[in-house]
């Protein structure tokens, strides 16, 4: 054996580097629980439900029913504004993947509320749906027979759109309408 | 041991400027600085430098890659066989920056999901393995610590800079901070990507000016 050291060398290098990689991998799944309770935080930041930070997932259990229909999770709220459904749904803006938290009113006419949970749009054009003001935009407003994005909203189903971010608008318009659509199925 | 890539260490100055500790730190953040000197690592420079805190965590993160890699290899240097050295480079790379990758996701998770894929990119920047091949493996831990804190700190200097620029024009604030009154429009052009392209050639540009002034 000629290049018994070299054998050597890598075998032990990759065992210690494959070993660091499993526990790296370890800590970080034991840190995804936290990821939840970062869910939770927004879903309660949306409701406008106060809740230390470390009691988070308490309070949130205390407020939500949780029900899985067909894949989607819904979260329904069973103190403040009774009945409302919140979920989460995704699909392809112009750029990204984007997901978002929709939460519908108990008649499932209106929405109560956004939020953007991830995006990786054009930074100041598109990414500008990411914007408090933006998202505040879309609380009570109808989506029936559709939300829809537009450039003056002047309809209970309209919005107002980014200037200059035209395909992101239309991606959102359908990634709601969709999440909609699955919970008109589920419900 | 070789001499330090025939170094010249200044004889006047203070102490500190003496060493040749000091002047491996200045070649790698001025004379070889990785962006302007060399023109490596520009790909990650170009995506991430859009926001300042942005081009500051994936500085953080090629800064640590890069000391950490090259202590590594440095110390190992004697044990590492020649021909397999790159793929020993390779693994010990690898492990660093997805676990890097792992802690930027678990504690600073948006500017993670910012930097995308650039994080783990770093595994086949040039000036990870570019230090490791021509620095690292031939020098003592010492002046490979200094080098690769140069070459690293030389490398968030130029990204900060540009992102100082890009941010300031694209968005009209620092840090997230609005300093320029809401009523400017920000020149967008400089936060998206065509944008990057227009101030790091400017940016070089600048640089060089500077260089060739005072190499006269």
């Amino acid at each position: 054996m000629k290049h018994w050291k070299m054998i050597l060398f890598l075998i032990v290098l990759s065992t210690v580097c494959t070993l660091l990689l499993s526990s790296a991998q370890l800590a970080y799944n034991s840190a995804s629980a936290m990821f939840n309770v970062r869910f939770y935080r927004v879903i309660l930041d949306l409701f406008e439900i106060e809740a230390p930070e470390e009691m988070t997932e308490q309070v949130f259990m205390e407020n939500f029913d949780i029900m899985t229909v067909g894949g989607t999770v819904y979260y329904i709220s069973k103190i403040k504004e009774p009945g409302t459904v919140a979920f989460k749904s995704e699909g392809s803006g112009l750029w990204s993947r984007i997901e978002v938290l929709l939460a519908v009113t108990a008649d499932h006419e209106k929405l109560y509320g956004m939020r953007v949970l991830s995006q990786a749009e054009t930074p100041g054009l598109g990414g500008r749906i990411s914007e408090i003001e933006f998202q505040e935009s879309f609380r009570g407003v109808e989506i029936r027979p559709q939300l829809e994005i537009v450039k003056f909203a002047s309809q209970p189903n309209e919005v107002d759109a980014i200037t200059g971010a035209s395909r992101t608008a239309q991606s959102l318009e359908k990634i709601i309408n969709k999440g909609v659509a699955g919970m008109d199925k589920a419900f | 041991m070789k001499e330090a890539a025939g170094l010249k260490v200044p004889q006047k100055g203070y102490r500190l400027f003496k060493t040749k500790n000091w002047t491996v730190f200045v070649e790698g953040l001025w004379h070889n600085n990785p962006i302007f000197g060399m023109i490596l690592g520009l790909c990650s420079a170009l995506a991430v430098t859009n926001l300042m805190a942005n081009a500051l965590v994936m500085s953080l993160a090629v800064i640590v890659i890069l000391v950490v890699n090259s202590t590594i290899i440095s110390i190992l240097k004697s044990v590492i066989p020649e021909r397999v050295r790159m793929i020993a480079y390779m693994l010990i790379v690898s492990t660093l920056v997805i676990t890097v990758d792992l802690m930027l996701k678990i504690f600073v998770p948006d500017i993670s999901r910012a930097l995308g894929p650039y994080v783990a990119l770093i595994i086949t920047n040039c000036i990870i393995m570019g230090r490791a091949e021509a620095f690292a493996i031939n020098n003592p831990v010492g002046l490979t610590v200094s080098d690769a804190l140069g070459a690293g700190m030389g490398y968030g200097f130029s990204l900060m800079t540009i992102a100082f620029f890009r941010e300031l024009t694209g968005f009209g604030s620092l840090f997230g901070f609005r300093v320029i009154p809401e009523s400017m429009t920000p020149a967008a052009l400089f936060s998206i990507p065509p944008g990057a392209f227009f101030a790091l050639g400017t940016f070089i540009l600048i640089i060089n000016a500077i260089r060739r002034r005072r190499a006269q």
